[in-house]
């Protein structure tokens, strides 16, 4: 009887996720379930995927969107060919798979793009050809100044800072520890962001920079050590968190500090990679909804990801941002009345206002300027054994380098 | 003294893997003449397939092993299947030939095991030598340096005293002749590929600790082991040791220097051109050139 119960239990569990992954799998674009033809719409993105760390999570994501949206109608019945250029972060590769994809693929708009180099080599060139580019993840500086560029994620600094924050106002923190590489346009620049926040709530922050090709994570913590700070905050990809975590495990060092990481550590198998020595220590910011967050735009994402992506493509932050930034791309698109190019499609996301999901704390919009920056509210979340434990609701990132988008949006008229 | 004393060990430890790469590197080119460049991505595999075997919750010896096995077991194959036909070949191809094969190595774990986040935990994480109250040293840095001392020790004793070691040094010498009195070029060769094999898959296991469990990463810990070996002339076992364990020191002391800091990572090159110069200056050469013999 016991049996029976549980086998139809576990049949009711199975026969709603497929009928509800059906219908979130449904929403995509049209959601006619016909499958696109005719003359595909070219989309691209550019990605840092060879090199010190994979950074195509997010282009992986608006791949598996865009597959979906093709099976659902495309963009009025045509398909979107989408091509995704590895960058091996390198910025002359970056500039020229720009312009093999603006100039011989004659892309209509980027989508999903994420890269550490591709913002600073190709933001002149989508201004000058008149290519927007919705990037899931913008990386460095550049990113979030460029006129034709703009992304999902906060971005490091701000997420860096988010996560400084959270521990500081948490734990009523007297003094931090930043600690970033030294790559040109990143790391001054995430803890620029630190140090401007201590500086305006007292609090003395010591800046640790190291080269990012540095093999040894323990000269690095031995730095952190002798900070004696009350907070660290590790600014970079999770892959170089994960040396520096494990030598400051054997100085101890979670003990003597509240640690708090940037969303590149939001990751299904960073609490197995770091252990449980540093179960319930890391304090995580996170820029979207939590991964197992039961929205609609989550659910769907991840329902798409499961169809229409590989096993392996990671179920992480940036691969949210890049289904996000591929939403976008296609409501863009659908919206244009009349022949879909590069011109009507630029016109359709920089007009882009408003735009809500359940992934994101506060509407999205391209918005006008020389610069863009539509995500800057987080939320903090707790490393515990077996994933994350939400801790906080939406707040908003106390950059001072955010004074013109908030004054921006305080005009009215893109988020409300 | 007390700040600098954490950094100064932190360096050796790192150092002395440095230099047991070093010796590895060493003892192949002294007895087949080959640079192998795949030094650093057989490491990589070994550190990816004893994460792999431990994952999978067998024994963590078990992963030492198959991690350990498995490198030695490919470098073997190179050097018994596709060195010997590349025997005849200029120096710089056979060296090329090795760099293509620390690619197929290094895409292939790519493409097997990703980006994601892992770490190799080993039994010796857990403890250390404490000094002013202060974790100084763990105990998998206490035993790098050990390994990378009995390695040495061990390679300088094999290249004295035994049958192997002299044929080694027989082949060094001038190969052909060493063919003509009966010398099994081929044998020989193969032990040269297991023994660095062997080392490159202890090597990486403590770099996949110490460092991070990536295999491309890792496939570039032949850049500071190459280093070490050139500060040993690709000959002299002793400094090539000393020659890894300054490199880790200077990388980690640079860690001291404000502005210096961010560019630890060129101190192999540093030390490597440095070494080349002043032995060049001092008309000391590379390990002795017998490829007009071949």
């Amino acid at each position: 009887m016991k049996k029976t119960t549980y086998l139809g239990s576990a049949l009711v569990i199975a026969m709603t996720f497929v009928a509800s992954g059906a219908m979130a799998q449904d929403k995509c674009g049209l959601g006619n379930g016909k499958k696109a033809s005719g003359e595909p719409i070219q989309i691209g993105a550019i990605v840092g995927k060879t090199g010190p760390e994979d950074f195509s999570s997010s282009a992986r994501a608006a791949d598996a969107y865009f597959k979906c949206v093709n099976a659902n109608g495309g963009i009025n019945g045509r398909p979107i060919a989408y091509t995704i250029q590895d960058d091996t972060w390198n910025p002359e590769v970056a500039s020229q798979a720009a312009n093999k994809l603006v100039k011989d693929t004659k892309v209509v708009a980027m989508a999903g793009s994420s890269s550490f180099v591709e913002c600073g080599a190709n933001n002149k060139l989508y201004v000058d050809e008149g290519v927007a580019s919705v990037a899931g993840v913008g990386v460095p500086r550049a990113c979030f100044f460029g006129k034709n560029y703009i992304s999902f994620n906060q971005g490091p600094r701000q997420s860096t800072l988010g996560a400084a924050q959270y521990i500081v106002e948490t734990f009523k923190l007297k003094s931090l520890t930043c600690v970033a590489p030294g790559i040109p346009g990143f790391g001054d620049w995430v803890c620029g962001g630190v140090e401007s926040y201590g500086k305006a709530n007292n609090i003395p922050v010591k800046t640790v920079i190291f080269d990012p090709g540095q093999l040894d994570g323990n000269a690095i913590a031995l730095q952190v050590a002798a900070a004696k700070s009350e907070g660290v905050v590790l600014g970079m990809p999770r892959g170089m968190m994960l040396p520096i975590l494990t030598a400051a495990e054997q100085q101890d060092l979670g003990k003597s500090a509240k640690w708090g990481l940037p969303t590149s550590a939001y990751h299904a198998d960073m609490p197995k990679a770091v252990g449980k020595y540093w179960h319930d220590k890391l304090y995580v910011h996170m820029e979207l909804e939590p991964m197992d967050g039961t929205g609609p735009d989550n659910t769907n994402w991840k329902a798409v990801m499961e169809k229409f992506g590989d096993k392996k493509d990671p179920r992480d932050t940036f691969s949210q941002a890049g289904y996000l930034s591929a939403r976008v791309v296609t409501d863009a698109l659908l919206s244009i009345k009349g022949n879909v190019d590069r011109k009507s499609a630029y016109q359709a996301i920089v007009n882009t206002k408003k735009w809500k999901s359940d992934m994101m704390c506060a509407p999205w919009y391209f918005g006008p300027g020389e610069r863009h920056q539509a995500n800057h509210k987080g939320r903090a979340a707790q490393l515990v054994k077996g994933g994350f434990k939400t801790l906080s609701e939406c707040y908003q990132s106390k950059d001072a380098e955010l004074e013109d988008v908030l004054k921006l949006e305080a005009k009215g008229g893109l988020v409300n | 003294m007390e700040t600098l004393l954490p950094f100064l060990v932190v360096g050796i430890s790192v150092g002395a893997v440095y230099a047991l790469s070093g010796v590895g590197l060493v003892v192949l080119y002294r007895a087949s003449g080959v640079v192998n460049f795949a030094y650093g991505a057989l490491g990589g595999l070994a550190a990816m397939v004893c994460w792999q075997v431990i994952d999978l919750e067998y024994e963590d010896w078990m992963g030492w092993v198959a991690g350990v096995g498995a490198a030695t077991c490919l470098s073997w194959a190179y050097g018994r299947f596709i060195a010997p036909s590349l025997t005849h070949q200029d120096r710089v191809v056979r060296a090329m030939a090795t760099l293509g094969f620390a690619l197929m190595i290094m895409g292939i774990a790519q493409w097997y095991w990703g980006d994601e986040p892992r770490r190799l935990v080993l039994p010796t994480d857990s403890g250390g030598i404490e000094f002013d109250g202060r974790r100084l040293i763990s105990h998998t840095r206490v035993a790098a340096l050990m390994f990378a001392a009995a390695a040495t020790v061990g390679m300088l004793w094999l290249l004295a005293k035994t049958s192997l070691g002299l044929r080694m040094r027989a082949l060094q010498s001038n190969r052909t002749l060493s063919a003509m009195v009966g010398v099994r070029i081929k044998n020989v060769d193969t032990w040269a590929w297991t023994l660095a094999g062997l080392l490159a898959g202890i090597s990486g296991l403590f770099m996949g600790n110490m460092v991070r469990l990536n295999p491309t990463v890792l496939t570039f810990l032949v850049i500071p082991a190459m280093a070490a070996a050139m500060v040993g002339r690709m000959n002299s076992l002793t400094a090539t040791v000393l020659g890894g364990i300054a490199i880790g020191v200077i990388e980690s002391m640079a860690n001291l220097v404000p502005g210096v800091q961010r560019y630890g990572s060129a101190t192999a090159f540093v030390v490597a051109i440095l070494a080349v110069l002043w032995q060049q200056r001092h008309g000391i050469g590379l390990s002795r050139d017998n490829s007009h013999l071949e």
